[in-house]
């Protein structure tokens, strides 16, 4: 018997990363089924090349960067696999499957093989790897591949086995440039996810009972989650009561189940890794998120602005958290700022629409 | 998971329910010759001297106060060995062999209770300081300092909280000696003046509110009430006891003093009735030896300076030969020990032994965890990130002098990283 030093305190509660993420694979499993069963084998292959592209990224990663100690032998392949094998743990399976599934989720189905292998492998090793894997990547891997793949091709949603897709493209494209025109899709349908768009865009009922298990399972942060959705459903109305007061509310419930917006609200703003850690910072993460969305979506070329949205506030996450102003307790000065951000933003939206 | 944690798993179960077993006349007492406050000290006696109990057999010199060291037992004095002591440091301490007789040094003497009705303010001053009374908590703050502020003091509350999980050794006291904790707190309020007194409890342990009130009938004329706080951790530290048992919040780095306010843990209330009464110092405490490492978690009351490797035996030794972990004090704020010849010091609450446990630490994902459970309001993520990248101005910045070292970022940390050690050398840092 051996007494071991070590340092106070000497118990840990139950909790751990693995469990978290095992979480978040469960919530996302309801929408992925959905999307598979919507759009057949031109979601299944988009989902297996993403995962299979991301995990093995990530064991190269593995292999590179757990190298065996020089000890003046020449170490054969097999040593130096076993060496990399032995620091391979449960998070750099579960935590690229993640960062995949929710790529392949934000992608159209039946996108090019080579369109979603360039995405998936720039997503993981420029988004993530290149900082040192788990933990130090400043960018969501999932939101810089998506971006990235619909910046350099042209990326068309596929008529589902429900819905064939109606000329013009997505919910989004028709009201890309004019909000009121609400009249092609029903909000039924969008709530259903019986539109076209990206696979995992549609299903929002299916998103949302994943987001309420992470949320049972405290697996995600309900305050990021809660105020992206509600700055981006204030935002839209105060648009949609400027463009067509009498229809306000059903140009704010369009925005809000077209889109990524759910699903990034869900899974993409509630990612630990890319967002602030204090109670407010989530709060201001998610609502910029949020108005940053609204305004690609008015004023963007581009019809969709979630992942763009993301990306611009991954950027932002060190600033909100630099420790001169961040405070884990909320004061009122906090909600000054957040309230003078968001009243600059109603500005813009009420003098440029 | 990602969220604040208030609750800690509660062990205390593994001991709570058996009573003290009495291990009051060990063979040999240590009496540390220095301690966590006191860097130096002389001692008095040499090898061959008879000593009796109470007697003064030394000196302790520190910061800013001195110490007389008591001899816990009547005996002979067999020399100075080296021991380890709570603080985990390798110091000297005096051998005594107990003669089992208990002769008392003729400075230990009954007050009648008109004696104590006619002491004043300096003269509890004078007794708790020749008893060396300190805080027996594990702060190991020596009480006559704080009997010698000069706010007003309208309330004295008695932290009976215990929020160590496995520590059981307050609650056995409560338990065992209402009696003297009543007679403790009426001497307090007299030497303070203060008009009345909070005993603050675990809501959980509905049988200590029980003891507490019945008891605290049979003193009408002290004003004494049981507050019921609540069951998290640290509710034991002393501004969220304030909080819950008075509503007052006191602010980081302001004396209790100020608002009126005066605490004391049950186990130095005892002392203070002991000290009072008898003009006794501390030469008996209750003591907790638990966790999964030993085969029978077990209760004492032991003698101030009994071995723990005895203790141990007495509870059938260690449970297996598997890597244990030696805690003397609590399992979130107390020290490891890497041999187990340390002694129960007057401030010794508990050792707990476990079963050593391999963590596997896996990277920070920033759940923030840490942030939203630390209860001073800091952020440990970023104190250790701002370690490990050496930017002092950035831990300045972050208020690191408020942390309370409760351990709460370490255990709440998802990744199982040891934040709060970080934390501790990032305080060393500034």
């Amino acid at each position: 018997m051996k007494l071991i030093k070590e340092s106070a305190p000497y118990i840990r509660r139950k909790a751990d990363v693995k469990r978290m993420m095992l979480d978040v694979v469960i919530a996302l499993s309801p929408i992925t089924i959905f999307s598979c069963v919507m759009y057949g084998w031109s979601a299944i292959y988009v989902l297996l090349i993403s995962i299979a592209i991301m995990l093995a990224s990530e064991a190269v990663f593995v292999f590179l960067t757990n190298k065996p100690e020089y000890n003046g032998a020449k170490l054969t392949f097999k040593e130096k696999l076993k060496e990399a094998f032995s620091h391979y743990t449960i998070n750099n399976f579960l935590a690229p499957l993640i960062s995949a599934i929710i790529y392949s989720l934000i992608m159209p189905a039946g996108t090019s093989v080579w369109v979603v292998i360039v995405g998936a492998l720039f997503g993981i090793v420029i988004g993530k790897l290149v900082f040192g894997g788990l933990g130090s990547n400043i960018f969501n891997p999932a939101a810089l591949g998506r971006v990235v793949a619909s910046i350099c091709f042209e990326l068309t949603p596929k008529s589902s086995r429900f819905v064939d897709i109606v000329a013009g493209g997505t919910p989004l494209a028709h009201v890309n440039g004019n909000i009121a025109n609400i009249s092609n899709y029903k909000l039924l349908d969008l709530l259903i996810g019986t539109v076209p768009g990206a696979m995992g865009e549609g299903g929002k009922i299916a998103i949302i009972v994943g987001g309420v298990y992470l949320l049972i399972r405290k697996s995600a942060d309900i305050r990021a989650m809660l105020s992206t959705i509600i700055t981006f459903a204030g935002l839209m109305l105060i648009a949609g009561l400027k463009v067509d007061s009498a229809n306000a509310i059903n140009i704010m419930l369009y925005q809000l189940l077209s889109g990524g917006l759910i699903f990034g609200a869900v899974f993409m703003v509630t990612d630990p890794v890319t967002s602030p850690t204090t109670k407010f910072g989530r709060i201001l993460y998610g609502a910029l998120v949020a108005s940053i969305a609204v305004l690609v979506r008015l004023f963007g070329a581009f019809p969709e602005g979630v992942a763009f949205a993301i990306l611009i506030m991954n950027m932002f996450v060190p600033v909100i958290d630099y420790y001169k102003w961040s405070s884990p307790k909320y004061n009122y000065k906090q909600f000054i700022a957040l309230g003078v951000i968001l009243l600059a933003i109603v500005v813009i939206i009420l003098l440029a629409l | 998971m990602i969220g604040k944690t208030k609750k800690i798993e509660d062990i205390k179960t593994l001991t709570k329910y058996l009573p003290s077993v009495r291990y009051t006349d060990p063979d040999y007492v240590y009496i540390s010759v220095t301690n966590a406050r006191c860097a130096t000290g002389e001692v008095y006696v040499k090898a061959g001297d008879k000593v009796l109990l109470g007697q003064v057999i030394g000196l302790r010199h520190g910061p800013f106060f001195e110490q007389p060291i008591h001899s816990t037992v009547s005996g002979e004095v067999e020399g100075i060995v080296k021991k380890f002591h709570r603080s985990g440091k390798l110091v000297d301490f005096i051998k005594i062999k107990n003669d089992k007789l208990d002769t008392y040094c003729d400075t230990i003497h009954e007050r009648t209770p008109e004696e104590i009705k006619a002491l004043t303010r300096d003269d509890f001053i004078k007794i708790v300081k020749d008893c060396a009374l300190v805080g027996l908590g594990g702060s190991s703050f020596p009480t006559y300092i704080k009997f010698q502020t000069k706010d007003p003091i309208d309330t004295i509350i008695i932290n009976g909280i215990e929020c160590e999980p496995y520590v059981t050794s307050d609650y056995r006291l409560m338990m065992e000696y209402p009696d003297r904790i009543m007679r403790g707190i009426g001497y307090a309020l007299q030497a303070f003046d203060a008009k009345k007194a909070i005993i603050a409890v675990k809501e959980k342990h509905q049988d200590i509110y029980e003891v507490l009130s019945a008891v605290a009938k049979r003193y009408p004329d002290l004003n004494i009430e049981v507050a019921r706080v609540g069951n998290f951790y640290p509710q034991g530290w002393e501004i969220a006891m304030i909080k819950s048992a008075t509503g007052i919040q006191i602010p980081s780095g302001v004396l209790p003093a100020k608002y009126g306010i005066m605490n004391f843990n049950v186990s130095t209330i005892v002392g203070l009735y002991k000290a009072v009464r008898y003009n006794m110092p501390v030469v008996k405490r209750n003591f907790t030896l638990t966790g999964d490492g030993i085969k029978f978690p077990q209760n004492f009351r032991v003698r101030v300076g009994t071995s723990i490797q005895e203790l141990i035996e007495k509870c059938n030794g260690y449970s297996d030969d598997s890597d244990k972990i030696f805690i003397l004090g609590g399992p979130m704020m107390g020290a490891s020990l890497v041999r187990d010849d340390a002694v129960v010091s007057k401030t010794v609450t508990s050792v707990i032994v476990m079963n050593h446990k391999n963590w596997v630490e896996e990277p920070c994902v920033r759940c923030g965890s840490c942030v939203l459970s630390c209860p001073v309001g800091l952020k440990p993520v970023q104190i250790m990130n701002a370690y490990k990248a050496k930017d002092t101005d950035a831990i300045k910045g972050m208020n690191i002098k408020r942390c309370i070292e409760c351990g709460l970022c370490t255990y709440s940390c998802t990744s199982k990283i040891p934040v709060t050690e970080f934390v501790r050398k990032a305080k060393k840092m500034v």
